[in-house]
């Protein structure tokens, strides 16, 4: 999300071709354009650069509570990136984030492959698939809290009665990422099959046509024609993703809060504890500048791709 | 290199018929056009021969081998579809030799029909190109190349020019008809354009609603239609049909102006259509007084837009004295090139 308000930030309002000519360099220069521009700069500053901003240097004071007491240079930017509960809070996060778009893009082409082949059908089931995407973060994490419950959820009854041993759940610390990481994979697979089938719905059929005629079967149809026509989406998809996953902590709040033993705590949620929790103001910020500047990164990436796409 | 025989093919769609018994025989070597309106089932028939339809009924040979059941990669066709269909992601010489590559063909084997198909439609500076850095006619020529790499027994064509500008049409025409001159490939050519077919082809199958209207050479088609849509189709502008009445050696008109029947029909005597082309229409002080409407004048000839009556008549001049709108002017048919058909169902009764 950060990233996104940051490129849109960075947008840059063309040179101005108006109405009091002043042929500096020969092109003609008018203030009136950035006139124009002026109350969206503003707000956009206010909204978002001015927080951003504040953040960053907040990263560089010493804080007790909420209360600054002082500059300390790079201080708190040592001390957290020396601590091994940072560099174990990236590892899970970065796990978070692969997992769950893993399991969103398998998912989510797999719909969009099967339900693109069954017609009338096909859409009548889009509309039911795309379910868990409408709901809330926070409802979503209600259901599967209940669904996991290993004491009257559903999921570990059924385990036991196929003779599996369901333990604690998510009060396991080996399982608690894996299953939340599996959630997130659920509610969100629906916005890549709809992304992925809006994308193979504009493959000219005669390309698979052609491919019949150059003597191909389905995987080669599936090869050389389904995944290079919809690869770029599918990019443009999995990094709008992975941006939102990376800042996303309602189902970690709701499911687990960042347990146990700190196994699902990402940078996001950690950001979230340091400041609200723990009211630990300073090194918290270096945390929320590090989901910056991956967001941001991940951005660049996301732009370039999507004007690949589109220019 | 084959012949192509239909036999009574039918398709149908649900319960709708679309093809209804086409018997068509296509020789070895030959250029056929398949010609008609939209939606007379033309391009299906193309698909059925392809592979890509089933076919309701009915039999298809390709070189005396029934294909109904064949897939399309096995019927050792190669064709050129009306949007390219090129393979985006691959460069042109790629798109070319991807038929041998799914073959596994060795890459020098691949090289080198790509290459020779390359030479023969001038694409060898193209090679290393993405189809959308190419033009219409450069990507047109691709797909040609594609289905020319196949080295097939037969190419297909479905209506392969219809997305280029007028001028490129005419050109890509001319290598069309050259192609075929030089590999002598049975090609079979769909078309809504009855120029295009007229000029290409060597024998013309003019198609209306799933049936076959006639099958000829183009210039027979042109001067002995066997009914009023063929007589309609081919030939630019359109023929003039008049209705009346033969009668004692003569066409009388509903308004009771007479014009003169060949010989052959002298004894006839029924309600009839008189079909004349516009370029059939001469100048003559004893012919049929027309009211010019709208004169259309092209440089080498000129299109005159005239009503006698109600019915409106399209002339085509070459000389230079251009009439004015409004002007009376009068012509008369030459009648060794006058079609009468049967008022009944369109048949030609000259």
């Amino acid at each position: 999300m950060l990233a996104s308000r940051t490129q849109a930030a960075t947008t840059s309002p063309g040179v101005g071709v108006g109405d009091t000519p002043d042929t500096h360099n020969g092109v003609r220069f008018s203030w009136i354009p950035y006139l124009w521009f002026a109350p969206a700069i503003l707000v956009l500053f206010l909204i978002t650069l001015y927080p951003t901003f504040f953040v960053g240097w907040l990263s560089f004071q010493k804080t007790r509570y909420y209360e600054l007491t002082g500059f300390v240079g790079l201080a708190n930017y040592a001390e957290v990136l020396s601590s091994s509960a940072f560099w174990n809070t990236v590892f899970v996060s970065l796990t978070y984030v692969v997992g769950s778009l893993t399991g969103a893009v398998v998912l989510g082409m797999a719909a969009a492959l099967v339900l693109n082949n069954a017609g009338p059908t096909g859409s009548v089931l889009r509309v039911f698939i795309l379910f868990p995407w409408t709901l809330s973060m926070s409802v979503v994490g209600s259901i599967w809290l209940w669904l996991l419950n290993p004491s009257f959820g559903p999921i570990p009854y059924l385990m036991q009665v196929i003779g599996l041993e369901p333990g604690l759940m998510l009060g396991d610390p080996g399982l608690a990422l894996p299953l939340i990481i599996i959630v997130t994979a659920w509610w969100s697979f629906p916005y890549v099959m709809v992304m992925a089938t809006a994308a193979m719905q504009s493959i000219p059929q005669e390309l698979y046509e052609a491919v019949e005629i150059d003597g191909g079967g389905a995987l080669v149809k599936f090869r050389y024609v389904t995944l290079t026509h919809i690869l770029p989406t599918l990019g443009s998809t999995a990094l709008t993703l992975s941006i939102m996953y990376l800042t996303l902590m309602t189902l970690i709040i709701v499911m687990t809060g960042g347990g146990p033993l700190g196994s699902t705590t990402t940078l996001s949620f950690e950001a979230f504890r340091g400041t609200v929790q723990a009211v630990n103001i300073g090194p918290t910020a270096v945390v929320s500048i590090v989901v910056l500047l991956i967001n941001v990164a991940l951005g660049v990436v996301y732009t370039r791709l999507t004007g690949r796409v589109t220019g | 290199m084959a012949n192509v025989e239909l036999k009574a093919v039918r398709k149908t769609y649900g319960t709708a018929p679309v093809i209804h018994g086409v018997t068509v025989d296509i020789r070895d070597g030959e250029f056929v056009t398949l010609v008609g309106p939209s939606g007379c089932g033309k391009s299906t028939l193309l698909r059925m021969i392809a592979g890509l339809e089933d076919i309701s009924g009915g039999e298809i040979q390709i070189g005396g081998r029934t294909v109904n059941s064949v897939p399309p990669k096995e019927r050792d066709i190669a064709m050129v579809f009306q949007n390219y269909a090129l393979y985006p992601h691959m460069t042109v010489a790629e798109n070319m030799g991807f038929s041998l590559k799914l073959k596994k063909a060795p890459r020098e084997q691949r090289e080198a029909g790509v290459g020779r198909a390359a030479e023969i439609l001038s694409l060898t500076k193209l090679l290393d190109r993405y189809p959308r850095e190419l033009s219409g006619g450069q990507r047109q020529r691709v797909a040609m190349g594609r289905a020319i790499v196949r080295n097939p027994q037969v190419f297909l064509f479905d209506e392969p020019l219809s997305n280029l500008d007028a001028k490129l049409r005419v050109q890509m025409r001319t290598e069309i008809k050259e192609l075929h001159q030089r590999l002598k490939t049975t090609t079979v050519y769909v078309t809504h354009d009855q120029v295009e077919a007229m000029t290409m082809a060597d024998k013309i199958v003019v198609m209306h609603d799933g049936i076959v209207e006639q099958v000829g050479a183009p210039l027979e088609l042109y001067n002995h239609p066997a009914n009023m849509f063929v007589a309609g189709f081919i030939g630019s502008p359109a023929m003039n049909f008049l209705k009346g009445r033969c009668e004692r050696g003569r066409f009388l008109l509903e308004d009771g102006s007479a014009l003169a029947l060949p010989a052959s029909l002298e004894h006839l005597s029924s309600d009839a259509v008189y079909g004349v082309r516009p370029e059939h229409l001469v100048r003559s002080d004893d012919g049929l007084p027309l009211t010019v409407a709208v004169v259309e004048p092209t440089g080498a000839e000129t299109q005159v837009i005239a009503r006698h009556g109600s019915q409106s008549i399209v002339c085509i001049f070459r000389d230079s004295v251009l009439p004015q709108p409004g002007e009376t002017i009068r012509v008369r048919p030459d009648v060794s090139r006058v079609h009468v058909f049967s008022e009944r169902d369109g048949r030609r009764l000259s």
